[in-house]
């Protein structure tokens, strides 16, 4: 190595030069160290206004040519303070803010809130309000599996199935809706129970288009899953192997198609999961291939669970009997003295549930969903603990995109099926 | 001082193995029977450790129990009591499906070692803890904020910082 | 034309065997194009992109209006339409977005937590992008149902056929310049003074800046 001028002249050279700071790229708040030299390195952002982060996720991406060196996640960018308002309002405040959690599958994360604040009170919801949870968890399940899916495809190249499944979603939309008022900010559960009842008619519609549903996958299969262009872009792409996809705590679909069958429905059940007949798909090479076939049998599997649930529906009260926890029915609220005064109390903040600590799970359709609740007594829990599926599944992005093309992380995002408002709270 | 009592016994749905090995560690049990709730609502069996022994319960439970999925990871704040962060994590077998929650105490300032070698997942999730609380890891690679800016000054879910943040030209 | 409102001040003189011809004004005919071809940006940054989203598919085919070609590239877009919560993390990407779009530029607050803040009234949240760039509609609703969106776009349409910044535009004898919107955020969420340009030099309407920021003051929320 030839020294150069500076070390010539330095007073007292040293045997070798004292290697040079590496070099930094300055990539806005990430400072990124690039090993040896930067050669045709170079640094490019991905985000967070890209189509195909699917919202507001930023990856930091180190590139040489058409290939990823380093990829670093950058997320925060919707960070809303959820836990924070959680902790202010008290638990039946936050349901509609969860809404807007994983805004793909809104009645499924208002299920997560209602299953551990019931917890936390110690009650437990009727069973025809359980039926009716898992019913509207499914169909949530369905939804944004198919967003996932159209937006999956999509930003790989197929335009097609994006308005094929967003078709679906609308009638799906349309059930929400004459459910609960809303197309997706439902806030259908309550602490005790669900806000209204479902109807023979809403019931017998929903069953009907669950029977149709599989014959629409089969469709959407036949555009994609034996297609060429899509079992090259994913297959072998994204690869997660077991013990990487257990160390990363992946779960979900992500955790499934990499070949473990966790599955908090049956590990855990709750809702009455096991009362009904259902398989959980599990892949076996763990890529972004196996990921989506995971993703269209769980949508099979769904509308399975949810005809089995509209058949076995039982009758009886949607609300929880244990007025010092659960709002009573409003028009109860306004014509019954006692109902007014349990409504009065809980809205200013009257309510006191046992002391202790909860950890409540669910399986969303992003993966384990859940609270840890620790409660000090009062309306409002001392500490609620969000857990959100897709901050954890994405950290794996760092694992698995490094040593592939570019283009190839468009087909591991979509298939890791991330949802911003969930992974910043 | 605490509001959740504290027993040397595990509670049953625990494994003999598992509570033998946790309880050489000095694990104490929680016991919601003081707290006034029925105890099926309170089914995951809890257990706080010595900091010193936070790294070794985790090593313990993962190579010779089978806890291998790291689910969640936070802290709680209790302004009023002397160390004033509890540290609790929940991990799973993922082959029996036994759910533990583990739990840990550190003061304002004082360093928590850091499950990093054990849990991958556990990198973003105690970057989670120090952007929101100000708990700094001990042996974590890269401890940053993640969800607020680098710069930010604050520690949102520390019970003393107000819901709409201070900011200057709200005022 | 089949386009009834654009031709209000279109003379049009087909009763030739030899072709038709039109006579308008060249405004006329540049606000009837960029009407009818506004490229979105559709900055979906939560539950509003899924909105927006279903209001480009097939049920609500917001390509019926010429809208349908979103771009992800600022410098290829005509609307920048924000869809959901802003943090202050987030702020700093939305008017760098916006300092890059070309005149003419139009902007849509769409929701409530754009418009105001919404629900999220908590410490990393902007209470209204409008604190940081002006907005030209606001679509209330969390979410707004598609058929508000397209309200919106349609009633945009009508805001750029009146436009005049183009006439203006050649009085001035130059196209008109944006100087830049907020920049600077520091970590506890304060705004530095608005760099924006001077509401003489913001020729579209509806651009111009509120109040508070013409004088180069922070805009103060009044609460």
């Amino acid at each position: 190595m030839v020294p150069d001028a500076a070390t010539k002249n330095d007073p007292a050279p040293s045997p070798a030069p004292a290697r040079a700071a590496p070099p930094t790229v300055d990539a806005g708040e990430i400072r990124l160290e690039v090993e040896g030299e930067i050669g045709e390195r170079m640094v490019l952002n991905m985000g967070p206004s890209h189509p195909s982060t699917h919202g507001v996720l930023r990856i930091v991406l180190e590139v040489d040519g058409e290939r990823i060196c380093k990829a670093t996640p950058d997320v925060g960018y919707l960070h809303r303070g959820m836990e924070k308002i959680g902790e202010t309002l008290g638990y039946h405040r936050f349901i509609p803010y969860t809404d807007r959690l994983d805004y793909l599958a809104p009645l499924s994360n208002n299920c997560a809130i209602a299953l551990a604040a019931e917890k936390v009170c110690g009650i437990e919801a009727p069973p025809r309000a359980n039926a009716l949870r898992v019913v509207v968890c499914e169909l949530a399940r369905i939804s944004s599996h198919l967003l996932g899916l159209g937006a999956y495809s999509m930003d790989v190249g197929a335009m097609t199935v994006f308005l094929y499944t967003f078709t679906e979603r609308e009638t799906l939309y349309n059930f929400f809706e004459f459910l609960t008022g809303a197309r997706f900010t439902t806030s259908y559960t309550r602490v005790g129970g669900v806000a209204r009842d479902a109807d023979a008619g809403w019931l017998a519609e929903v069953r009907a288009f669950c029977e149709g549903l599989p014959k629409k996958v089969d469709e959407w299969e036949e555009l994609l899953t034996r297609n060429r262009i899509w079992m090259l872009r994913n297959e072998g792409v994204g690869i997660i192997d077991r013990a990487t996809a257990l160390s990363y705590g992946l779960t979900g679909p992500c955790l499934r198609g990499s070949g473990v069958g966790y599955d908090t429905r049956k590990d855990h059940p709750y809702f009455g999961y096991e009362q009904y007949d259902f398989d959980v798909p599990v892949g076996t090479r763990g890529d972004a291939y196996d990921r989506y076939l995971v993703r269209l049998e769980e949508v099979r599997q769904s509308a399975r669970i949810v005809i089995q649930a509209i058949d076995k529906m039982p009758k009886g009260p949607i609300l929880a009997d244990a007025p010092k926890f659960v709002l009573p029915e409003k028009t109860r609220v306004l014509t019954g003295m006692e109902e007014l005064i349990h409504q009065f109390m809980l809205i200013t903040g009257e309510m006191n549930p046992p002391k202790g600590e909860v950890v409540s799970y669910i399986e969303n359709p992003k993966g384990v969903h859940g609270y840890y609740v620790r409660s000090e007594g009062g309306a409002a829990p001392w500490r609620l603990k969000m857990r959100a599926p897709s901050f954890v599944n994405l950290q794996v992005l760092k694992e698995i995109l490094p040593g592939r093309m570019l283009s190839d992380s468009v087909a591991v995002l979509g298939s890791l099926d991330f949802v911003m408002g969930e992974c910043d709270k | 001082m605490s509001s959740i009592g504290y027993t040397n016994d595990a509670p049953p749905t625990v494994k003999t193995a598992v509570a033998y090995a946790l309880s050489a560690l000095g694990a104490r049990w929680c016991d919601y029977a003081a707290t006034g709730a029925a105890p099926r609502f309170r089914a995951t069996p809890a257990a706080l450790l010595e900091k010193a022994r936070w790294v070794e319960a985790f090593a313990t439970l993962k190579k010779e129990h089978g806890f291998d999925l790291l689910l969640d990871h936070s802290a709680v704040d209790y302004p009023d009591r002397t160390p004033r962060f509890t540290v609790v994590a929940v991990v799973e077998n993922s082959t029996t499906h036994d759910v533990l929650l583990l739990k840990t105490r550190v003061a304002d300032g004082e360093a928590c070692p850091s499950l990093t070698p054990l849990f991958r997942s556990a990198d973003w999730a105690e970057r989670e803890t120090y952007d929101m609380f100000g708990i700094p890891f001990e042996g974590h690679p890269e401890l940053t904020r993640i969800y607020m800016p680098q710069d930010y000054d604050g520690w949102p879910l520390r019970k003393d910082f107000p819901m709409e943040g201070h900011l200057k030209f709200r005022d | 034309m089949a386009d009834s409102a654009a031709t209000a001040d279109v003379v049009s003189a087909t009763g030739s065997t030899e072709g038709g011809f039109l006579l308008s004004t060249l405004q006329s005919m540049v606000n009837w194009c960029r009407k009818n071809s506004v490229w979105p940006l559709p900055l979906g940054l939560s539950c509003c992109g899924i909105e927006f989203m279903a209001t480009a598919c097939s049920r609500y085919d917001m390509s019926r209006f010429g809208m349908e070609v979103a771009r992800f590239s600022p410098r290829q877009a005509d609307l920048l339409l924000v869809a959901g919560t802003l943090t202050y993390k987030m702020a700093q990407v939305m008017t760098r977005l916006y300092d890059q779009m070309a005149e003419p530029r139009w902007v849509i607050a769409m929701g409530a937590c754009a418009s105001s803040g919404g629900m999220f009234r908590s410490y990393p949240v902007v209470q209204g992008i409008d604190e940081f760039i002006p907005v030209d509609f606001y679509i209330p609703g969390c979410p707004p149902r598609p058929d508000a969106v397209l309200n919106c776009l349609l009633q945009l349409q009508k805001k750029i056929e009146r436009d005049r910044s183009y006439r203006l535009a050649l009085d001035a004898g130059d196209a008109p310049v944006a100087k830049g919107g907020l920049v600077a955020v520091s970590g506890r969420g304060e705004m530095a003074a608005p760099a924006l340009a001077q509401a003489a030099d913001r020729y579209v309407e509806g651009a111009r800046p509120k109040a508070g920021v013409e004088t180069g003051t922070p805009p103060v929320r009044q609460r």
